[in-house]
C-alpha cells in the first residue's frame, strides 16, 4: 500500500513520509471572551501571539456567545480554548464555559486569564474556582504573557511528539 | 467662514453645561457605576458635594449592556459584584427613590451604557426620571458588540423616537464615535462618525446631542480633531443644541503617578484649549481596576484645577478648524457616508458594510477590518491602510503584518511615553504638575 506515492515496507509508511505528517499539523487555537466582555485588544494581542507560536487560530471577537464557542470547538476542533477576559467577569462567568464544553465531550485544554474579578485581591482563589470549575490553567499575575507562551509552546510540542 | 449662531440649549443637561462654558467653566465628569443603590447614591451625592462645575454619571454593568437582565439579577443574588448598575433589573421605583432630591440643575446626571441594544435601557432611563444618555447606531455596536450593525441601528433610531416623544424637560444624548475602540484610529474617523450619529440623532428627532472626541497620542493633531468636529457640527447640525465632549484618553493608561497626572493634564488641555465644553475624566487607578469614589472625586478636583490654570495661561490662538488636515478627511469621510444613500440609517449601514467607514482593528462581522493605523515619529496617528475609504491611499497601503511585540508596544505607546518623561520634558510642559498633585 502506498501513501503519497512514497514507498512503504509492509503497513509502516517510511520515516520521511512519517515526518511529514507530524509537521503538516498546525496546533489550533481558539480564542474567544465571556458574554458581557465587549473588549477586544486582548483578544488580538493573543491571536498575534499565537500565530507567531505557529498555531492556527480562530478569534471569535468580544462578547462571545457561548453556543459560539460551542459551534467553533464542534468545527474547528481546537487543542486549546483560551477564555481572555479583562472586564472582571470572568469569575461569575466563565465557569459555564467550561461545563458546557465538558458536557459536548471537549478535550482541548482549556485556560483562563485576565482581568477575572472586579478588584485586585482574591486572584488565587478565583483561579483554584476556575480549575475546579474545569479550567487547566489560569493567568493573571504580572507575567501572564511569559507564563502563557511557555503554556502554548508545551501544547505544540505535545502535538508534535 | 461665517457661521450661523448656535441653537439655544434644549435640554436640563445640556443647559447645565453650556451656560457653564459662557462662564469659561469646563464641566468634569466622572465614570461611575455601583451595583447596589445605595451605594450609587451615595457616589452621586459625593460627586455633587464637590461643589465644582461637574455633570454625575451612572454607569451600567456589562450584563446589562447585553441585554442580559437575568443574568445581572443571578449574579447578585449569588453575591458576585457587578462593574456597574443594572438599571433594567431594578425597575424604576427603585432608581426614583435612589435619584430622589439628587439631580438639580446645578448637577445634571448621565445615563452611560455603551449598549448596541438601547430599546429597554432608554425606556428604563426614562421611567426612572433620567434624560441624558449616550451612544449611537456605529459607535457602541462596531466595537462592543457583535450584533448585526442594521439591527442597532434600527433599535438606536427606536430609542431615539421613544426619548425624544416622551420627555418633557428635554432629553440628550451624546455620540460615542469620537472613541470607538479606544485607541489606535486616526482622528479623521473618530471626527467623522461622531458627526454622522449626531446627523441620525437629528434625523430621528432629537434636539440636544453632544459629540464625542478621546484624546490620542498628540495634543496638537487632537486640538485639530475638536476644531474640525466642531466646524462640522456648525455645517451638519445647524438648528439642534449641541456641545463637545472629551473623553481622557481610553488606552492603555500609565502607572506612576507622574505619568498618571501629566496625561490627565493634557487631557483637561485639550478641552480647554480647543474649547470644548465637557470632559470625561479617568483616574489613577485605571491601569489596576475599577475606580473608587474617592480616585473619582481625587480625578475631578485634579482636572478642574488644571482647567483653571490652563484657561489663564496664554491659548494658542486657532483657526476656525477647517484648514486642517483632519477636517479634510473628515469632511470626505462625512460626505461619502450622506451621499451613499437617501434616508440616514441607510446611509450609515451601508458605508460601513462596504468600508467606506472602517474601524481599524474592530472584529465585528459588519466591518470590513481593512484599515490599519501608524503612529509616526511625531507620535501623530496616521493611515497605514485607508481600505476601501474614500481618502488618499497611505504611504505604504497594505496591511503590514505586525508581530505581537510590535503591537504590544503600539499599545502601550501612550503609558511608555508617559512613564518616562525627562526632566525637561516635566519642567518645561508640565511645570504645573508641582503646584497641582493628584491627591490619592
Amino acid at each position: 500500500m502506498l501513501i503519497d506515492n512514497q514507498e512503504r515496507v509492509g503497513n509502516i509508511p517510511t520515516t520521511s513520509a512519517w515526518d511529514c505528517k507530524r509537521k503538516a499539523r498546525k496546533p489550533r487555537a481558539l480564542i474567544g471572551t465571556i458574554a458581557s466582555d465587549s473588549h477586544t485588544w486582548n483578544l488580538i494581542f493573543i491571536d498575534l501571539l499565537l500565530k507567531e507560536l505557529g498555531f492556527h487560530t480562530m478569534n471569535l471577537g468580544p462578547c462571545t456567545p457561548l453556543s459560539l464557542f460551542l459551534s467553533s470547538f464542534v468545527n474547528f476542533k481546537p487543542d486549546m480554548i483560551i477564555v481572555s477576559s479583562v472586564n472582571g467577569h470572568a469569575r461569575s462567568q466563565a465557569p459555564e464555559i467550561a461545563a458546557k464544553l465538558k458536557l459536548i465531550g471537549a478535550t482541548s485544554r482549556l485556560v483562563a486569564g485576565g482581568k477575572l474579578s472586579t478588584g485586585p485581591e482574591g486572584n488565587i482563589e478565583i483561579r483554584n474556582e476556575l480549575q475546579l470549575a474545569g479550567f487547566h490553567a489560569v493567568f493573571f499575575t504580572d507575567d501572564s504573557i511569559g507564563e502563557f507562551t511557555k503554556y502554548a509552546e508545551s501544547i505544540k510540542s505535545a502535538i508534535v511528539s | 467662514m461665517k457661521r450661523k449662531p448656535r441653537t439655544v440649549p434644549t435640554s436640563a443637561f445640556s443647559r447645565a453645561i453650556r451656560s457653564r462654558a459662557e462662564e469659561g467653566l469646563l464641566t468634569v465628569q466622572p465614570r461611575m457605576g455601583f451595583a447596589k443603590p445605595k451605594n450609587m447614591r451615595a457616589g452621586l451625592l459625593k460627586v455633587k458635594a464637590l461643589g465644582i462645575p461637574v455633570a454625575g454619571t451612572i454607569t451600567l454593568d456589562s450584563y446589562t449592556r447585553v441585554g442580559d437582565h437575568e443574568g445581572a439579577l443571578n449574579a447578585l443574588r449569588q453575591g458576585h459584584d457587578l462593574n456597574g448598575y443594572p438599571l433594567v433589573s431594578y425597575g424604576p421605583d427603585v432608581t426614583s427613590q435612589m435619584l430622589s432630591g439628587v439631580e438639580d440643575a446645578t448637577f445634571p446626571i448621565q445615563l452611560r451604557h455603551g449598549s448596541a441594544f438601547p430599546l429597554q435601557i432608554v425606556s428604563a432611563a426614562i421611567n426612572s426620571g433620567l434624560t441624558s444618555t449616550e451612544g449611537g447606531p456605529i459607535s457602541y455596536c462596531l466595537p462592543y458588540s457583535r450584533r448585526p450593525l442594521k439591527q442597532s441601528a434600527t433599535d438606536w433610531a427606536k430609542a431615539c423616537e421613544i426619548l425624544s416623544t416622551n420627555s418633557r424637560a428635554g432629553v440628550h444624548v451624546e455620540s460615542f464615535g469620537g472613541c470607538l475602540m479606544g485607541q489606535l484610529c486616526p482622528p479623521s474617523l473618530l471626527v467623522a462618525i461622531s458627526v454622522l450619529e449626531g446627523i441620525f440623532f437629528k434625523e430621528w428627532g432629537l434636539k440636544s446631542v453632544s459629540l464625542s472626541y478621546a484624546q490620542q497620542t498628540n495634543i496638537l493633531q487632537d486640538i485639530e480633531a475638536v476644531k474640525a468636529l466642531q466646524a462640522l457640527a456648525y455645517e451638519f447640525l445647524v438648528d439642534i443644541d449641541w456641545h463637545i465632549v472629551i473623553y481622557a484618553y481610553m488606552g492603555v493608561f500609565p502607572e506612576t503617578a507622574i505619568g498618571i497626572q501629566a496625561l490627565m493634564y493634557d487631557a483637561v488641555k485639550i478641552a480647554v484649549e480647543a474649547g470644548a465644553e465637557r470632559l470625561i475624566v479617568k483616574t489613577a487607578a485605571e491601569a489596576y481596576g475599577i475606580p473608587t469614589v474617592e480616585d473619582n472625586l481625587a480625578s475631578l478636583i485634579f482636572s478642574k484645577k488644571c482647567a483653571e490654570r490652563i484657561a489663564k495661561s496664554e491659548s494658542r490662538k486657532f483657526t476656525d478648524g477647517t484648514d486642517s488636515a483632519v477636517y479634510k478627511e473628515s469632511r470626505a469621510l462625512v460626505e461619502a457616508a450622506l451621499n451613499s444613500a437617501e434616508d440616514i440609517t441607510t446611509a450609515l449601514v451601508c458605508s460601513v458594510e462596504s468600508g467606506r467607514l472602517d474601524v481599524p482593528y474592530c472584529l465585528h462581522p459588519d466591518n470590513l477590518n481593512r484599515t490599519r493605523t501608524e503612529i509616526n515619529s511625531q507620535g501623530r496617528l496616521k493611515w497605514a491602510s485607508v481600505g476601501n475609504m474614500p481618502l488618499p491611499r497611505a504611504r505604504k497601503d497594505r496591511i503590514r503584518s505586525t508581530s505581537s511585540r510590535e503591537f504590544l508596544m503600539t499599545l502601550n505607546y501612550m503609558r511608555n511615553r508617559y512613564d518616562n518623561l525627562s526632566r525637561e520634558q516635566l519642567e518645561e510642559d508640565y511645570g504645573v504638575l508641582s503646584e497641582i498633585t493628584l491627591k490619592t
